[in-house]
């Protein structure tokens, strides 16, 4: 009865439980997430109300598709695209050593669907490798918008709540509920940085030590290289001062400009936090640009140079 | 019909743990970086096409045997005293009337379940837009316990479902922040005008107006009573809307406000406390004589 016939449990989001499974009448490989309601005294999660709404108007190659939403009194079921693994695994699998073009075409990827977003006005507030799905072609998607949410303009103040810990931008660490597109931003540097050395950027166990974390590496901030930093709710003053490591030194495989642009991604002031759109025009990316007018289009030989 | 628009009828919940999303210093610190001025001109071409697609039709009634819309306007003024009990943000007023109006464009009700719809829009709103929501159980209370939590539970996923899971309707706030960077921001417009859009959402026929037109609405109505000059090419340029397509929609704006307790009775009451800079005794100030020399200047020749 069943139009989907399940294949495996594949793990669990934000909420729900995420199958494998296959479409009975023409054999296409989805993903399943169901979410049941019998025991939810409060209805409907938003989660999943925020997730298939933003989701249905976001139509890009780098956002992973929302075919279909089934519901039944019991239980709410959302189909999406399949893909065969996350960023994570993808790690994992290569012991955390990928090639460097191949770290320049994810990251072009991951920047894309994050600029689509942004522009049409969707904080994603949870970007982590986990969260990046990718199939065998190397087609990265930004996956899991049951954090996400639309925003107005200007920015209001929302929950602080928000991004797993490792990814968390140092100003909603300290309290700042009024974070804009830049929090996503603060994300994709720590991956970036985790995807060209194998290892987590920021690896904290707690909030105060996250901090620690990120100081011991971009040294301590202060009301010079931050301004206002004091004025956030939860800052401390009583902080150990570290000075700033060269980035070069924990990601030796990125060339100068790879190590530009991943400090303008870690960069403390939200406000001066380069943009997904400013980051996709960043020279980092030029070998990207002149592989595809060499080659026109697909990414055979070594075009360009 | 158990609506009772009386503010009595609402009892007072005392442990109501709502993270309280400010509102009153916030929202009026302007400009700031949180402007996101890069993707404004996206994010906003991106609203204008929603706001329309996202539209309910504004003759549903003739397809509603059982309702009215005084029925309906009953149910706003009770669902703007639920919400304000609440502390919730404006953005989930409108949002919640979106949903209303868009669902009894596509299902009809018997009128014993209008309450029903009410309660469960403003639920989804909150869901969608605020931090935290207002529980079921506080909602059923509110609603006098007609309906059980299970039967709200049930009639929210009708209504999803009937309102396609498209919940991202673009209210009037942004577009009123866009035209108030005209006036520098002037906050006095702005808080007027904010009343007036609450104004609309009581009277069925600004139901088939787009947000941005409700904004600009408002805005001029407010510039106007509050004799800040006239509309100009840049308010025109910014709002997307020229005077004369305004003009009628301020007029039904300006008769309504002669008579506040008839037409929009919770807001108005809202609209008086100090967090709103007192606007609906603001406009009352000005007698109905101002109000109709304005109704005079607004009307089409």
């Amino acid at each position: 009865m069943d139009k989907y016939q399940k294949i495996e449990k594949l793990g669990e989001g934000t909420y729900g439980i995420v199958y494998k499974a296959q479409n009975r009448e023409t054999n296409d490989v989805v993903a399943l997430k169901r979410i049941r309601l019998d025991n939810e005294e409060e209805g409907v999660p938003c989660t999943a109300i925020r997730e298939i709404s933003l989701l249905k108007t976001l139509r890009q190659n780098n956002i992973i598709k929302l075919y279909d939403v089934l519901h039944t009194e019991k239980k709410l079921t959302l189909v999406f695209e399949y893909l065969d693994s996350d960023l994570k695994q993808f790690l994992d699998t290569h012991s955390g050593n990928i090639d460097v073009l191949t770290i320049k075409q994810l990251m072009y990827q991951l920047l894309k669907g994050i600029a689509y977003c942004h522009e049409n006005r969707v904080l994603h507030r949870d970007l982590k490798p986990q969260n990046l799905l990718i199939n065998k072609k190397g087609d990265l998607k930004l996956g899991d918008f049951g954090l996400a949410r639309a925003f107005g303009i200007p920015v209001r103040s929302y929950s602080h709540e928000v991004v797993t810990l490792w990814y968390r931008a140092p100003d909603v660490l300290m309290g700042s509920k009024r974070y804009s597109t830049s929090i996503d931003i603060w994300s994709i540097g720590c991956i970036f940085a985790e995807m060209a050395s194998g290892r987590p950027l920021f690896p904290g166990s707690s909030v105060r030590d996250q901090l620690l974390n990120i100081y011991k590496i971009l040294g301590t901030p202060t009301e010079e290289t931050w301004p206002g930093v004091s004025q956030l709710p939860e800052y401390r003053p009583d902080f150990p001062v570290y000075n700033p490591i060269p980035l070069e030194k924990l990601v030796p495989k990125l060339d100068a400009n790879g190590i530009d642009l991943l400090s303008r991604f870690v960069t403390f002031n939200p406000d001066k936090r380069i943009s997904a759109e400013s980051a996709l025009s960043h020279p980092y990316f030029d070998e990207l640009r002149r592989r595809a007018a060499g080659s026109g289009g697909g990414g055979g030989g070594g075009a360009g140079q | 019909m158990e609506i009772d628009p009386s503010l009595e009828s609402i009892p007072v919940i005392p442990q109501l743990q709502m993270d309280l999303d400010f509102m009153a210093d916030q929202e009026y610190m302007e400009p700031d970086p949180t402007l996101v001025s890069e993707y404004q001109d996206a994010i906003f071409a991106y609203k204008q096409e929603m706001e329309i697609k996202l539209l309910p039709d504004p003759y549903y009634m003739n397809r509603q045997s059982d309702l009215t819309w005084h029925y309906r306007t009953q149910l706003i003024e009770w669902l703007v005293q639920v919400h304000d009990r609440f502390d919730l943000l404006q953005e989930t007023m409108h949002l919640c009337v979106n949903y209303l109006d868009r669902f009894l464009s596509k299902i009809a009700i018997p009128i014993d379940q209008l309450q029903l719809a009410g309660m469960v829009a403003l639920l989804l709103a909150s869901k969608y837009e605020e931090i935290q929501s207002p529980a079921i159980e506080e909602l059923v209370f509110l609603g006098g316990n007609v309906y059980t939590a299970a039967r709200v539970r049930l009639a929210e996923i009708g209504m999803l479902h009937a309102l396609n899971y498209d919940m991202g309707a673009p209210g009037p706030m942004s577009f009123l922040r866009r035209i108030s960077r005209v006036n520098d921001y002037d906050m006095d417009i702005r808080v007027l005008a904010k009343y007036f859009s609450d104004v609309t959402l009581c009277d069925h026929r600004f139901i088939g107006l787009p947000s941005s037109m409700i904004a600009a609405v408002s805005y001029r109505a407010s510039m106007a009573l509050l004799f800040r000059g006239e509309w100009t090419a840049m308010h025109e340029q910014v709002s997307g809307y020229a005077e004369p397509m305004l003009k009628a929609w301020v007029n039904i704006l300006l008769v309504m406000l002669e008579q506040p307790a008839q037409t929009h009775h919770a807001v108005f009451l809202k609209y008086q406390s100090e967090s709103f800079m007192k606007s609906s005794e603001y406009v009352q100030s000005l007698g109905v004589a101002q109000l109709r020399a304005f109704q005079c200047i607004f009307s089409r020749k």
